[in-house]
């Protein structure tokens, strides 16, 4: 079989290209043929993805479209006959960009009323998460499946307790819908009550430059010297972030899935998060999990779940349940299903 | 403590604490304030494409035969450049004017919730709805007893 996956754009950071690169990993070891295509494509990724302008499917080539983005290049894809598999990443809802890049929000809100024009076009619709997958029933889909993410285990194990003061981290692109910005407000308030020599570690890249300089603004305003932001940094750096977290905090307020609750689950880093989009169900009985807005009630749950050793081990102890759930072997098994399923629909 | 406790307890402590006089953090300035806004007539002043030819220039030194070798560049394709700016000026200009179409109906909305709470209508609604009067309407319509008084109407006529 050929299988053919096609993307808006590629990177080496990218979440959505991991992905894909992930897929055709297995595509291969399935024995399956094809290639990988994007519109645009950052040079260090070029070996391993082929400009779309390339792309010349046979009528029984099985197409794979993953949508995270306004791709109106990619419209020509939906008018070929070949069977179509729709891999549905999300696309963050405009209202969060809108006051600080309202190009980004013209893009974000194009891409999702484009949405159902794939989700009609495809042959099976599949979301990465039940929250997604509702979207593209929303968005019309004929029939839709979950594929969660193929989840990578680190390469690295869960380290002891950290020793010293606490260390609060997040892991997430600096945008306006994850929150930075509540969570160094939460996080001020936990030094300035319980914990005056914690720290708080945000690790991701920034939107724009000058989203990011407004978080470290305020930053230095609440907690100088106190937060730590690093972008650019390798898989071993971030486990290493991982490794000496005390408490993993997410006030994100749109996630489509949120990898980094598995990444630590994986280290064994406690988690408290917002119940926003696919976080509930990524996230299960394995997390705390509150949507009150009193920055107050975070900074007393961060304390909390920093001194409470029995409650750590308990959602430790969960965490390591929770990625039994997302064991590769089965993930894999749901997109064979899928792509088979698709597969077996060619020329009807 | 049970993960499913945590909220629970942590709700405690801080009603405790905040007996105690903690927490009494003035929040008002702890969030990102957002870039100002361009106000509707900047807007306005941008939705019309009328570039500056005079600020095409090169900023080598000795760089006028580069300023005019621009300009000659720009000239010669005008044809181009005229299509682009009177296409996104069309499409500006007009979602100027469902913005201010917009503007204003909801400036005519705003009075006229004015004026209905000067007259305490909205009071009057909401008591009517108190009185679950809104549902017998809806049962009535289910009922199609609606379209029966409006049929014996039609008939007497």
């Amino acid at each position: 079989m050929i299988v053919h996956q096609i993307l808006s754009g590629a990177g080496p950071v990218d979440a959505v290209t991991s992905q894909a690169l992930v897929y055709r990993d297995l595509f291969s070891a399935w024995g399956f043929g094809g290639h990988d295509y994007a519109v645009s494509i950052d040079p260090r990724i070029a070996a391993r993805v082929r400009p779309f302008k390339s792309f010349d499917p046979r009528p029984d080539d099985v197409l794979v479209i993953h949508y995270s983005a306004y791709a109106p290049k990619l419209r020509s894809v939906l008018e070929l006959g070949n069977p179509k598999l729709l891999v549905y990443h999300n696309v963050t809802p405009a209202r969060w960009f809108w006051d600080y890049e309202p190009t980004i929000a013209v893009h974000c809100s194009l891409g999702r009323r484009q949405l159902p024009e794939f989700a009609r076009g495809v042959s099976l619709a599949a979301g990465v998460s039940r929250f997604n997958a509702g979207e593209l029933d929303a968005a019309g889909a004929a029939r839709t499946a979950v594929i969660p993410i193929l989840f990578t285990r680190p390469d690295a194990p869960a380290a002891p307790a950290p020793s010293g003061p606490p260390t609060i981290l997040f892991v997430g692109r600096l945008t306006p819908h994850k929150r930075q910005d509540e969570l160094i407000g939460a996080f001020s308030l936990y030094r300035r009550h319980r914990r005056p020599d914690a720290r708080l570690v945000l690790v991701g890249e920034p939107l724009t430059p000058r989203y990011a300089d407004s978080l470290v603004e305020l930053a230095d305003r609440l907690a100088p010297g106190a937060v730590t932001f690093r972008a650019g940094i390798s898989r071993a750096d971030l486990w290493a972030c991982y490794q000496e977290a005390s408490v993993f905090v997410c006030l994100s307020e749109h996630e489509g899935f949120c990898i980094p609750l598995l990444e630590a689950f994986h280290f064994g880093v406690p988690v408290i998060a917002r119940p926003s989009g696919g976080v509930v169900e990524v996230a299960g009985d394995a997390a705390v999990i509150t949507d009150d807005r009193d920055l107050a009630l975070t900074a007393e749950l961060i304390h909390l779940v920093v001194e409470d050793s029995e409650l750590r081990a308990e959602l430790a102890r969960r965490g390591r349940e929770r990625l039994s759930d997302y064991a590769a072997d089965e993930v894999a098994a749901k997109l064979r299903a899928a792509v088979d399923d698709v597969a077996g629909l060619a020329g009807t | 403590m049970r993960p499913q406790d945590a909220v629970a307890a942590a709700r405690a402590a801080l009603a405790d604490r905040r007996a105690d006089g903690a927490y009494a953090d003035d929040l008002e300035d702890w969030r990102i304030q957002p870039p100002e806004r361009p106000s509707t007539d900047a807007l306005l002043e941008w939705a019309i494409i009328e570039p500056d030819l005079d600020l095409v220039v090169s900023t080598r030194r000795l760089g006028a035969p580069i300023s005019a070798v621009k300009r000659l560049l720009i000239h010669l394709i005008r044809q181009y450049t005229g299509q682009l700016a009177s296409q996104q000026t069309r499409v500006n200009v007009h979602l100027m004017g469902r913005l201010g179409e917009l503007d204003e109906r909801l400036a005519d909305l705003n009075l006229r919730v004015a004026d209905l709470e000067d007259l305490g209508l909205h009071r009057r609604i909401g008591d009517l709805e108190d009185l679950g009067l809104h549902r017998w309407v809806a049962d009535v319509e289910d009922l199609g007893l609606h379209r029966r008084v409006a049929d014996e109407e039609s008939d007497q006529r």
